[in-house]
């Protein structure tokens, strides 16, 4: 799923761009209004993110020409919290508004339920349907994970590379495959990333990091999921 | 408002109370102008039913002197008329007879430069040859001028046998003018009839020959002036009463004054609403000064501190899993910022806006995740300071309820934030949430060294402090519990301080249905 993000703060755009990534999302960026409406236009990204209070064109101008060709989802970033605001601009045609300063879950958390509810079917899969891993019980259209009465949020990106996992159960995936199904071939994270994704996985499939069971590390090659058997 | 719009609207309201005031005039004019004239008619025909009185009674006075002077010849055989002083004088109203000239005569009778031939009282007449038949004439009343003024004759015929002599009876004014009063009403008649008015009876010149009716010490004028049929031509009555509304000036009017005091309470509306509107502008332009004062001022904090918290997030997401400790300290940062979030919003909402345009909005929230999610903002301080945070839940949970979260978290957080500054060293904070079907109850107890008794009815009032003690932030600018107060009654609900043994106990009820009703 592609995401315009337009604010012109470089900082907050950058770490913006940063956690989409990590969520698997492809991101295109734009540093006001008129660049944000050009993008969108060339690019016609599936998900937008806005600030309001940007120079020239405010974000509730951007949501306006959107809107009217368009009715991708819209997220409004502002430090402006106040009722009208909030209420201003889901009645231009945003989908939800968050506040500055805000948590990364807290935005994370937006952006998927918003995903959930306009998309229900993840576009980038190729197969919607729920899979297998362990004991949970994966459904890619809720990004989450089920197992009995627990249930974990997970992002794009994690349940990419469940899904590879669950293709090749038993099998070495190694790192460069992982990256290339998962990031794309085109994307060169860092090296670290896919350790920090693993390990955020182990943590919410509630395997032991110390001695992991499901997905295990097979050193200088890359991973291996070990189904229950 | 624009200085361009006074003078259209001067102009507007001006011509309005000019043609308001044009209307008004011209209005009671013709009211009064109709009432005038009804009264006139009324007026002037009371005097012709006076007039005809009078004229009837003149006719009839004629025809009983001319009978009495024909009775009193007795010679109708002869060409003689015999008559008596004595006898024609009998009603006092005869003064002299006077032989009319022939028709054909040069000489007139009645000539004002000459005297009338006057005959003798007694004697007789012969009546001369060259008179010749004349034509019978009724009585009529002649009037000729004296220099005592109008004199009145009647004029009559008196047949004899073969010829008939034209008689001019000279006749008293003073017995006229005495027979007219006695037909005329007495005062008493009058005063029945129209109170307050007097009808006169004037001569020639213009004296009062009689009046009857009442006129009271008021003002009074002349409302009608009839002159009488002839022989009385030259006399008059008149009517007279006392000065009516219609007889003074227009603005005198207590109608008249009704607009003048309709355009006062029209132009003191205009006025008080101009200056109102003008108030209200100017609260609005000031209002909005201020929204732009905190839209930016927000902007320009907000922003470096979104950056200081997503930043360090992303930081801890990274280290958690390999360096703990790393991840420990930047979770400070986090919580810092968080912290640094809400005094801003607390100080810039509270100082500078109207505290009544603040607003709730709910929606569905689990609250203990809520109530957490305020809790582990605080745990880094509060460790810090070694205070131990025991938080319960008792009541049913499972479901959504309808809470506006920014505000139950800004007033829990504003009660934890003033344990931790000044409760420090009870080093307990104890948080009770229950639920009551629609109610939350949420308690926050600590066992620092409590509130004086002497400031506890002051403790939410705006930048009270217990102490002068220089603390950063809302707690310590002293609006921290004034905020949670407002927040907790915008919320259905109240915070107020209960009794306690030891440290301080604070309430907190707020309103949370699992279902929200349109209102």
């Amino acid at each position: 799923m592609i995401v315009l993000v337009s604010e012109d703060d470089d900082f907050i755009r950058a770490g913006l761009v940063e956690i989409l990534e990590d969520e698997g999302y492809s991101v295109v960026e734009a540093e006001n209004g008129e660049a944000a409406i050009a993008l969108f236009n060339e690019v016609k990204p599936q998900f937008v993110i806005l600030d309001v209070m940007m120079p020239g064109l405010s974000g509730y101008d951007v949501c306006r020409a959107i809107r009217q060709t368009a009715n991708t989802p819209i997220l409004f970033l502002s430090a402006k919290a106040e009722e009208v605001d909030r209420v201003l601009g889901l009645e231009l045609g945003g989908d939800d508004y968050i506040v500055k300063p805000f948590g990364v879950h807290e935005l994370v958390s937006r952006i998927r339920a918003i995903t959930r509810r306009c998309y229900g079917a993840n576009e980038e899969s190729q197969e919607s349907g729920a899979f297998v891993i362990d004991t949970f019980t994966i459904v890619p259209s809720e990004l989450r994970g089920y197992s009995g009465d627990n249930s974990v949020e997970l992002s794009l990106r994690e349940v990419k590379i469940l899904r590879l996992f669950s293709q090749h159960p038993g099998q070495v995936i190694d790192r460069d495959k992982l990256f290339n199904e998962c990031w794309g071939m085109n994307y060169f994270p860092n090296s670290r990333t896919l350790d920090q994704h693993i390990s955020k996985l182990r943590r919410k499939l509630s395997d032991d990091p110390k001695n992991p069971r499901v997905i295990e590390t097979v050193h200088g090659v890359g991973y291996r999921y070990a189904p229950n058997e | 408002m624009r200085s361009k719009l006074w003078l259209p609207i001067a102009l507007i309201t001006l011509l309005t109370a000019i043609s308001l005031g044009g209307f008004g005039v011209k209005l009671i004019r013709d009211e009064r102008e109709v009432l005038r004239h009804q009264f006139r008619e009324l007026h002037f025909a009371r005097l012709r039913d006076h007039r005809d009185i009078i004229a009837e009674a003149l006719t009839e006075l004629a025809k009983e002197l001319s009978q009495l002077v024909a009775q009193c010849s007795s010679e109708h055989t002869k060409n003689t008329f015999q008559y008596s002083s004595k006898q024609h004088c009998q009603s006092g109203f005869i003064r002299n007879i006077t032989l009319a000239e022939p028709a054909n005569s040069a000489r007139k009778l009645y000539d004002k430069k000459s005297p009338p031939t006057l005959l003798p009282v007694r004697g007789a007449i012969s009546a001369p040859e060259s008179l010749g038949k004349q034509q019978r004439t009724t009585a009529q009343w002649i009037t000729y001028f004296s220099e005592s003024g109008v004199e009145l004759a009647v004029s009559t015929s008196v047949s004899l046998r073969d010829r008939v002599l034209d008689l001019a009876i000279d006749i008293s004014r003073a017995k006229v003018i005495a027979a007219i009063i006695g037909v005329l009403p007495d005062a008493s008649e009058h005063r029945r009839m129209v109170p307050g008015t007097e009808v006169r009876l004037v001569d020639e010149h213009g004296s009062v020959l009689y009046a009857w009716g009442e006129i009271s010490n008021t003002e009074i004028i002349e409302r009608a002036v009839l002159p009488l049929h002839s022989p009385l031509q030259n006399f008059s009555l008149h009517y007279l009463a006392p000065r009516r509304l219609w007889d003074r000036p227009f603005y005198s009017s207590a109608l008249f004054l009704v607009f003048p005091g309709v355009l006062l309470v029209i132009a003191s509306l205009v006025v008080l609403t101009t200056y109102f509107y003008r108030q209200h502008v100017q609260e609005l332009k000031e209002t909005e000064h201020r929204l732009t004062f905190v839209n930016q001022v927000s902007h320009e904090l907000k922003t470096p501190l979104t950056n200081i918290r997503m930043y360090a997030e992303l930081l801890e997401n990274k280290l958690k899993y390999d360096h703990p400790s790393a991840a420990g300290q930047l979770s400070v940062i986090v919580s810092e910022s968080e912290r640094l979030s809400r005094l801003i919003s607390g100080i810039l909402t509270f100082n500078v806006l109207s505290r009544d345009s603040r607003k709730i909005t709910r929606s569905a929230h689990y609250v203990p995740k809520t109530i957490e999610n305020v809790c582990r903002q605080f745990l880094p301080r509060l460790k810090l300071k070694s205070i131990e945070l025991k938080l319960r839940m008792r009541g049913d949970f499972t479901q959504q309820l309808f809470i506006d979260a920014d505000a139950v978290q800004q007033i829990l957080a504003n009660l934890i934030s003033n344990v931790e500054k000044y409760a420090s060293m009870g080093q307990y904070l104890g948080i009770d949430v229950c639920r009551e079907d629609e109610l939350l109850r949420i308690i926050v107890r600590d066992r620092g060294k409590g509130i004086p008794k002497e400031f506890q009815e002051r403790i939410f009032d705006p930048y009270f402090r217990c102490s002068d003690a220089v603390t950063e932030g809302a707690a310590g600018a002293g609006i921290g519990l004034a905020i949670a107060r407002d927040l907790a009654r915008l919320h259905g609900g109240d915070i107020r301080l209960l009794t306690a043994v030891e440290g301080t106990v604070f309430e907190v009820v707020l309103h949370a249905p699992s279902e929200l009703q349109e209102v």
